[in-house]
C-alpha cells in the first residue's frame, strides 16, 4: 500500500518554469529517498522483508555517493568529482546540489556509491566528525566506509545483529541510470533518487545473512556480492 | 572590549571544530574561562567545576552522583553531551544548562566581584554579567581542552614506536575481531552516539537512558560513547561505574553482555559471535596495553589547563 504512495511520488520533480531553455548554467538538488520494496524506510522497526527471508529492521544507513556524471540528449556530459556524504537518519544530509549545471535536457545519469581509488584514502576527504566516523582502519587498508548499512534481523526466533560494511578499493558501486531531467537557464530543479534497500539482497544473487555472513567488513567475499547486488539499489 | 585572537592547537588527523560564530576565541574570554572552571563562586555549596573533574584523572572523578562523572576531553568536538543526551548542540549549549540548572549559579555574586566585572567586560565588553557570559566564557576553556599528545598520537604521526602487545592490541581494537573501532573510533575514540551495549537486561522506568531525553521507546537503554582518551586513568566505568579496571571493561565486552537487552546495538550480537569476542587472556591484556597508549600525560599536567 505504501508502494503505491511511494511511487506516485517517483523519480522525478521538475520546478522551475517551462520556458524553452537558453544556453546558460542551472542548478540541480539531488534529493535522497529510502525504502523497501516501496516502504518508505523507517528506523528500528521489524517492518521488512528481504528475499533471503529474514525479517529486519535498520538501525544505521550512512553512505557516500560520489563521481557523478549527467548525460545530455546530445552525449554532452557534465562531470563532478564531489563527494557527498548521507545519513538517512539525519535529513539534512539527504540533499545535495550541483550548482552549475549547463541547461539542457538530460538522460542518464551515473555515479558510484563509494569512492574511487583517487578518493578512497586515508584522511582523504574533509576532515569532519561525520567522515571521521565513516573511516577504514588502516589495518584493513585504510580508507572510508562507502556505506554502514546495519540493523537486526530475524533467524531461528532470535533477533540477531548484521552490519553490513562496504569499503576497498575496487568496491565501489557504480549505478547506471536512464532518467530524464531537464536544466534550465538561472533556475533550480529536483531529482528523486531512491535507494531500496531490498536490492543489497537481491540480484544477481540472494544475499543470505546467515550464509553469507552478518558482517561483511573484512570479508572479501561478502562484500564482492554486495557490490555487485548494489547496481540496481536506484532502479 | 580586548580581543586578542588566539588559534587552537590542533592535533593531527583530527577532525575540524566548529566554532559559533558568536564565540570566537580570545585570550581574554579563554583566561576568564579557565578561572571560572576553578571557582567556586559559581556554585552555592563551595564547589567548582574541579571539585568534581580533575585534571590529573582527565578531568573526570570518583565523585558519585547516580552518574559516573564523564572526562572534559575533546568536548569541542561533541554535539551531544552527558550521558543520556540531555543537551545537544555546542558547547554553550551544555554550558548554559551547567550554570543555569545544574550549579544554579547566582549571577549576582558575579556581579558584586570587581574583578571579575572587570574581567568580563574585557572579554566580552559587557557592564553587566549575564549567565550566558559565563556559560560562553567556560565554553572557551573546554575548547581548549584537547588531548592528542598520547603514546598513540606519536605513534600516529611516526614519532613513537608501540611494544609487541600493543600492536596486538591494536590489531584486535581496529579489527573485526574486538571491533571496537565501530564506536570508538576516529582521533577522539568515540563517535559521538548513543548505543546499548547490553550492560543489562532490562532498565527500570526512570534509568532508561537517552529514552529519558527523547521519549522514543527506540532508545531505551542507550548511552553516550564516552572518549577512550585517558581512561586508563580513570577508575569507574561506565555511566553508573559499575567496573573499575580496563580489564572488568573488557571481560563484559567479551562475553558479559546481555543479548536480550532492549535495542541493543547490532554490532553486539552478530551470529558471528554468538559465543562472545572469545578473547584469550593475552589478546585482553593486549587490549588493556593499547587503551593505555592513549593516556596523555602532557594534557594530564597542561599547565595551559590546570588551576591558575
Ligand atoms: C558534583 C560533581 C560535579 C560538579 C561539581 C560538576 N560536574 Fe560536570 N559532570 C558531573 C557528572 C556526574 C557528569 C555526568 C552527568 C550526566 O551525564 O548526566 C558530568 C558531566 C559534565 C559534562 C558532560 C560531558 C560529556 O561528555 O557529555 C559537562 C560538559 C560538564 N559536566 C561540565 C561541568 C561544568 C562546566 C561544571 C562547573 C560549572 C561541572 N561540570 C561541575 C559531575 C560534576
Ligand atoms: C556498539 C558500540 C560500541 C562498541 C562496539 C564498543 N563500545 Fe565501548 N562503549 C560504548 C558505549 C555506548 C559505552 C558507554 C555504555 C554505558 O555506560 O552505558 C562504552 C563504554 C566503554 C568503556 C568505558 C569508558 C568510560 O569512560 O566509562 C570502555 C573502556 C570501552 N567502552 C571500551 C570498548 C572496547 C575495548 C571495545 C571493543 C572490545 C568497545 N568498547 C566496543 C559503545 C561501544
Ligand atoms: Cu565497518
Amino acid at each position: 500500500m505504501r508502494a503505491t504512495f511511494l511511487f506516485s511520488i517517483l523519480f522525478l520533480l521538475l520546478l522551475g518554469s517551462c520556458s524553452k531553455n537558453k544556453d546558460g548554467i542551472g542548478e540541480l538538488t539531488v534529493q535522497m529517498y529510502h525504502h523497501v520494496d516501496g516502504s518508505i524506510l523507517n528506523f528500528n522497526a521489524m517492518n521488512y522483508n528481504n528475499d533471503a527471508g529474514y525479517p529486519y529492521s535498520v538501525t544505521r544507513l550512512e553512505y557516500y555517493l560520489s563521481n557523478f556524471e549527467f548525460t545530455d540528449l546530445s552525449g554532452h556530459t557534465y562531470k563532478s568529482s564531489k563527494v557527498f556524504y548521507i545519513n538517512a537518519d539525519k535529513d539534512e544530509t539527504c540533499n545535495f546540489s550541483f550548482s552549475d549545471i549547463p541547461s539542457g535536457h538530460y538522460s542518464k545519469i551515473q555515479f558510484l556509491v563509494g569512492l574511487d581509488t583517487a578518493h578512497n584514502k586515508t584522511d582523504f576527504l574533509d576532515p569532519t566528525v561525520e567522515n571521521a566516523n565513516m573511516a577504514w582502519p588502516d589495518m584493513m587498508g585504510g580508507g572510508y566506509h562507502f556505506i554502514k548499512f546495519e540493523g537486526l534481523f530475524n533467524a531461528n526466533n532470535a533477533n540477531n545483529g548484521f552490519a553490513l560494511h562496504l569499503g576497498t578499493n575496487g568496491l565501489a558501486v557504480p549505478i547506471n541510470i536512464e532518467k530524464p531531467f531537464t536544466i534550465f537557464k538561472d533556475k533550480s530543479s529536483t531529482l528523486l533518487l531512491n535507494m531500496n534497500l531490498n536490492e543489497w539482497f537481491r540480484s544477481p544473487e540472494i544475499y543470505d545473512f546467515l550464509q553469507d555472513g552478518s558482517y561483511s567488513m573484512d570479508n572479501m567475499n561478502a562484500m564482492m556480492k554486495l557490490s555487485r547486488n548494489g547496481k540496481d539499489l536506484f532502479n | 572590549m580586548v580581543e586578542t585572537p588566539i588559534a587552537l592547537n590542533i592535533p593531527p588527523f583530527f577532525p575540524n571544530m566548529v566554532i559559533p560564530e558568536d564565540n570566537q576565541m580570545t585570550a581574554e574570554r579563554l583566561s576568564l574561562g579557565r578561572k571560572l572552571y576553578y571557582d567556586p563562586i559559581l556554585s552555592n555549596n563551595g564547589r567548582s567545576c574541579s571539585s568534581c573533574h580533575l585534571q590529573e584523572m582527565g578531568f573526570t572523578s570518583n565523585v558519585t552522583s547516580g552518574f559516573t562523572v564523564l572526562p572534559h576531553i575533546n568536548l569541542g568536538w561533541n554535539h551531544h553531551f552527558l550521558w543520556q543526551g540531555g543537551e545537544s548542540g555546542h558547547l554553550e549549549d551544555v554550558m548554559m544548562f551547567e550554570v543555569n540548572d545544574f550549579f544554579a549559579t547566582d549571577i549576582n555574586k558575579l556581579n558584586a566581584d570587581e574583578t571579575y566585572k572587570a574581567l568580563f567586560k574585557k572579554a566580552y565588553g559587557v557592564k553587566e554579567i549575564s549567565s550566558k557570559n559565563v556559560a560562553y566564557a567556560l565554553a572557551q576553556f573546554f575548547r581548549s581542552m584537547i588531548s592528542g599528545n598520547s603514546k598513540f598520537d606519536k605513534y600516529r604521526s611516526g614519532e613513537a614506536t608501540l611494544n609487541i602487545s600493543e600492536m596486538r592490541g591494536m590489531n584486535i581494537f581496529y579489527s573485526e575481531k574486538g571491533d571496537c573501532f565501530h564506536c570508538h573510533g576516529g582521533m577522539l575514540f568515540t563517535d559521538n552516539d548513543f548505543h546499548n551495549t547490553g550492560l543489562d537486561a532490562t532498565f527500570a522506568q526512570g534509568n532508561q537512558g537517552r529514552y529519558e531525553v527523547t521519549k522514543n521507546p527506540n532508545d531505551i537503554g542507550l548511552y553516550k560513547t564516552p572518549t577512550l582518551r585517558n581512561s586508563g586513568v580513570r577508575q569507574q566505568y561506565m555511566h553508573d561505574g559499575r567496573f573499575t579496571t580496563l580489564l572488568q571493561v573488557i571481560d563484559f565486552y567479551n562475553d558479559g553482555f546481555h543479548k536480550n537487552s532492549p535495542n541493543i546495538d547490532p554490532l553486539m550480537i552478530l551470529p558471528e559471535k554468538e559465543n562472545g569476542l572469545q578473547l584469550t587472556a593475552q589478546d585482553k591484556a593486549d587490549l588493556v596495553a593499547f587503551l593505555n597508549t592513549l593516556t596523555d600525560t602532557n594534557f594530564l599536567s597542561d599547565t595551559t589547563l590546570s588551576h591558575p
